[in-house]
């Protein structure tokens, strides 16, 4: 009879192993997840966990955004909205190194701005950015890369449904840990432009030179900004004034991007029909995902992985750093594998004790915990935004998508590293507005 | 073309199911501000509309093979590994949506006729999970469907 | 040994799941053959499919709210009727004293029987101050379970069901001016700081449960079994009954020490105001329950007589 600490350990890898061989990676984790708890729990628990996991799947209200995020983006997409930005953007900075990569950066912290999830995020700038990008001559790798890392910006700024969850978790303040957000921000932004340009600069990745555009046609580019920047405002405008809830945004930007197309007249039958359908094809790939992730999420608790990881802790209390670099190592290994929303549940209740324990700030804490687990996001092999941008653009490969990433784990990795060596980027705003 | 046609119809359904419960959500928001009612039971209605559209997309994606991979080994050695393991995949895919069949129509069995309701519309369990069932029934036909297009055009190239 | 597997839906730090594991501290280090493990946090299962799992032995031991699963529980949910329910100690003696009688245990025949006690009665958190039920009409409130929902209609209201960790979103941006909950909830979330006004009437209350699978606990020894029949029943309803309305206390009198929060306390006649306006609360509760097969006026006149002997 295996143990079930062994069997956790096993079922990890013979996950990975699969993804390997290409099994689709929901089919790999449910696979083994299922097979794993028949193990330890006997058929009928088995039957009933995945029963229930599937139904609170499906049925979770915060997920709803997903569908919705990704049904504005095709419906921005196809009314023209997100490309003319795009095109507005190219006229204006494209003529820079890069220009276009940094463009995707800020676009997506503004599309961050009205959504709480990082696929969403990832998906809508996927369909909107990475074409431009790529017609534009940039390299895939870093046009895929910029993306991928630009989504991981939806969770940080906020609304933040990752956030919300942490305050419960670790019963924070909501709007504390809201207001700490605000250094991470710009460290993000400022160290993703760095991880643009360092690679170009070394001739490491390909973005072409354009000529910089004739100044009517920068004043004409300047008007084509100010459509999506309506639809932007009214979305902030409507949740920051309280007309709506977080939750809610995503129906609202539906509605509203929805009313934008018709009534310019750029948005044809034909076009919603295809958001439509588009929309539910990748939504089809991602529940099945979510659904398996968390089948996995459930067979590793019940192996006693996290219990054993919790042990390691127990004589390292007196250093906070010897914690906290136990704690990025186990958070770098598990985002390998695992979706962030499904570690942070399974991780939280775990290590807010033993930072609590360890003097570490917990408003702190959960700036990095949320800052570590979306750098599981874009990394290797598992990284559900890279599998997020490999649905929407299939024919970019898996390699180039990993190679592309790497720069942006880089700056990732920097930016915790800053914040652990200055926590007061983190603590000065809760700090003073409090 | 017949299959294509059901796909396709298949996915409008869904899409339908997404802009169904984004309009309930704006209505409510709309009503909120404007008449200061709420429209009772707006948060479950939409869950469940967006979380049927979502159950309906699954079956399209397995028989289109759609769903994610990681493809690493195809892309760097075609001729060796595409079939192989596109065959591999298909497999195990139709495994995973047979075991999900069991499980999801075990418990839309073990709960038909039952007392348990939702909470806030009051709609049988018993009831919505037999449609959860259902998906994952034609889920497998999906996933059948595209092992034997992997099988046909593995033999093709033998 | 065997290892339970006991699941609370609250995170860790919280009180429920800190009640359970003081519980198992008492309990596992007298097992023999057996050993508990708290897997606290949801990780094991949402709130509502907590008694699916245990029933199925996913976890050999849950806390399960019984009105998280509409239908399935129905004499354990008279304990929703507004006016039974002043403190936990109240409801707690109410299930026991139903469960002594015979009449819940149609319900919980799939479960071996740990413990059943309830919150205390849940007071109005709002962001404008509600002295009677005439100031909640027109209001949107965030309600505990449907029943509590229907209630509130009673009162020109209407109950939103938003989930714990939103609620205080969802009043901040006035999506719903308040919630019916307890005090634990309220600090817990920091209600205090969007909705700083605490109505002192009692409105609804949620019974609770901690039941295990019917079959780990015959896996059990005989030794084992005494064990945890020892520290199960009533007299551990008792014990967290006795926590849960100490806990409370303490809370109320931490805000009451902190300022901030406005408590709006009831007389006769404002209290007898709020009667008034759930008195249809009990005929909906009966009403309810025509197709559960139970007695549903036999029980809800027993649990009135229990509550006023109290
Ligand atoms: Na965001
Ligand atoms: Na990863």
């Amino acid at each position: 009879m295996l143990s079930g600490l062994t069997l956790g350990g096993i079922g990890f890898a013979v996950a990975i192993a699969l993804i390997l061989l290409e099994v689709p990676v929901g089919v790999a984790m449910g696979l083994v997840a299922l097979v794993g708890c028949a193990m330890i729990l006997g058929v009928e628990g088995t039957l009933a966990i995945g029963a229930t996991t599937t139904w609170e799947s499906v049925t979770n209200y915060t997920l709803t955004m997903l569908p919705l995020f990704v049904l504005m983006g095709n419906l921005a997409a196809n009314s023209g909205l997100s490309s003319r930005l795009y095109m507005a953007m190219r006229t204006l900075i494209g003529h820079r190194r890069g220009g276009l990569a940094l463009a995707t950066i800020g676009a997506s912290a503004g599309f961050g701005m009205i959504s709480g999830s990082s696929l969403a995020t990832t998906a809508t700038m996927g369909r909107i950015a990475l074409p431009e990008m790529r017609a534009a001559g940039y390299s895939n790798s870093l046009s895929a890369g910029t993306v991928a890392a630009g989504g991981t910006l939806g969770i940080l700024i906020p609304p933040s449904t990752v956030l919300v969850i942490y305050a419960f978790l670790a019963e924070q303040s909501i709007r504390k840990l809201l207001l700490a957000t605000a250094g991470p921000i710009l460290l993000a932004v400022l160290l993703y432009c760095l991880a643009i340009w360092l690679p170009i600069m070394a001739g490491r990745s390909g973005a072409p030179l354009h000529a910089r555009a004739e100044q009517a046609a920068r004043t004409a580019a300047l008007a084509e900004l100010l459509p999506p920047v309506g639809v932007f405002a009214i979305i902030m405008g409507g949740l920051w004034t309280g007309f709506f809830t977080a939750n809610e945004t995503a129906a609202v930007g539906v509605a509203v991007v929805l009313l934008y197309g018709v009534l310019s007249r750029r948005l044809s039958f034909d076009g919603i029909v295809k958001a439509v359908t588009d929309t539910a094809v990748t939504c089809g790939g991602l529940y099945l995902v979510l659904i398996a992730a968390n089948l996995f999420n459930f067979f590793l608790t019940l192996s006693g992985l996290p219990f054993s990881l919790t042990s390691m802790f127990g004589g390292l209390l007196d250093q906070p750093l010897m914690v906290l670099l136990l704690m990025s190592a186990i958070y770098l290994v598990m985002g390998t594998l695992m979706d962030s929303l499904a570690m942070l549940l399974l991780t939280v209740p775990l290590f807010v004790p033993i930072a609590e324990a360890a003097h570490i700030d917990l408003i702190w804490f959960g700036i990095y915990a949320v800052m570590v687990v979306e750098m599981g996001l874009i990394t290797p092999p598992v990284g559900m935004n890279l599998f997020v941008l490999k649905a929407t653009s299939p024919d970019i490969k898996m390699t180039e998508l990993w190679r592309g990433v790497l720069p942006f784990v880089l700056a990732d990795v920097v930016r915790v590293l800053l914040i652990v060596a200055f926590p007061i980027i983190v603590l000065w705003l809760p700090q003073v507005a409090l | 073309m017949k299959r294509g046609i059901l796909s396709h119809v298949t996915l409008l359904l869904a899409g339908s199911c997404f802009l169904l419960g984004a309009g309930a959500t704006v209505w409510d928001v709309i009503l909120r501000s404007f008449a200061g009612r709420n429209l009772p039971g707006v948060i479950e209605f939409t869950t469940l509309s967006i979380g049927f559209g979502a159950l309906l997309s699954i079956p399209v994606c397995y028989a289109r093979d759609q769903k994610v991979t990681a493809r690493l080994l195809s892309e760097l050695s075609p001729r060796l590994f595409k079939h192989a393991l596109g065959i591999l995949g298909a497999v195990f895919s139709t495994v995973f949506a047979a075991m999900m069949l069991w499980i999801t129509a075990q418990f839309a069995h073990s709960k038909w006729g039952g007392p348990e309701t939702t909470q806030d519309l009051m709609l049988p369990m018993g009831i919505l999970l037999t449609v959860v069932a259902l998906t994952f029934a034609a889920s497998l036909a999906g996933a059948l469907y595209n092992l034997v297009i992997k099988l046909r055009g593995a033999l093709r190239n033998a | 040994a065997q290892e339970l597997r006991v699941s609370s839906f609250e995170p860790a730090p919280g009180f429920f799941s800190q009640t359970l594991q003081a519980w198992i501290d008492e309990v596992s280090p007298e097992l023999t053959d057996a050993s508990m493990r708290l897997y606290p946090g949801g990780i094991l299962g949402a709130p509502p499919a907590q008694a699916d799992l245990v029933a199925a032995g996913v976890a050999d031991i849950a806390f399960v709210v019984p009105t998280y699963t509409a239908g399935l529980f129905p004499a354990t949910s008279v304990i929703e009727v507004p006016g039974l329910i002043d403190h936990s100690a109240t409801g707690t003696e109410i299930l026991n004293t139903l469960l002594e009688e015979g009449v819940l245990t149609g319900e919980y025949a799939d479960y071996h029987i740990i413990a059943l006690f309830t919150t205390p009665g849940y007071r109005v958190f709002s962001a404008e101050p509600v002295t009677l039920p005439t100031d909640l009409e027109g209001m949107r409130m965030r309600s505990p379970s449907a029943f509590g929902a229907r209630v509130l209609e009673m009162m020109g209201a209407s109950g939103v069901p938003i989930p714990a960790p939103q609620v205080y979103e969802n009043i901040e941006r006035d999506v719903v001016s308040g919630a019916i909950w307890a005090m634990d909830a309220y600090r817990t979330f920091r209600l205090y700081e969007v909705a700083p006004n605490i109505t002192e009437t009692r409105l609804v209350a949620s019974p609770l449960a901690i039941l295990m699978n019917r079959d780990s606990y015959n896996r059990l020894s005989e030794a084992d079994r005494a064990v945890l029949d020892a520290h199960s029943g009533r007299a551990l309803a008792e014990w967290i009954a006795a926590r849960i309305d100490t806990g409370e206390a303490e809370i109320d009198a931490a805000l009451k020490q902190a300022g901030g929060v406005t408590f709006i306390s009831m007389d006769a006649q404002t209290q007898a105001a709020w009667d008034e306006a759930v008195a249809a609360a009990s005929d909906a509760w009966v009403a309810g329950q025509a197709d559960a097969g139970i007695d549903a006026d036999a029980i809800l006149a027993r649990a009135r007589e229990i509550s006023a002997a109290q």
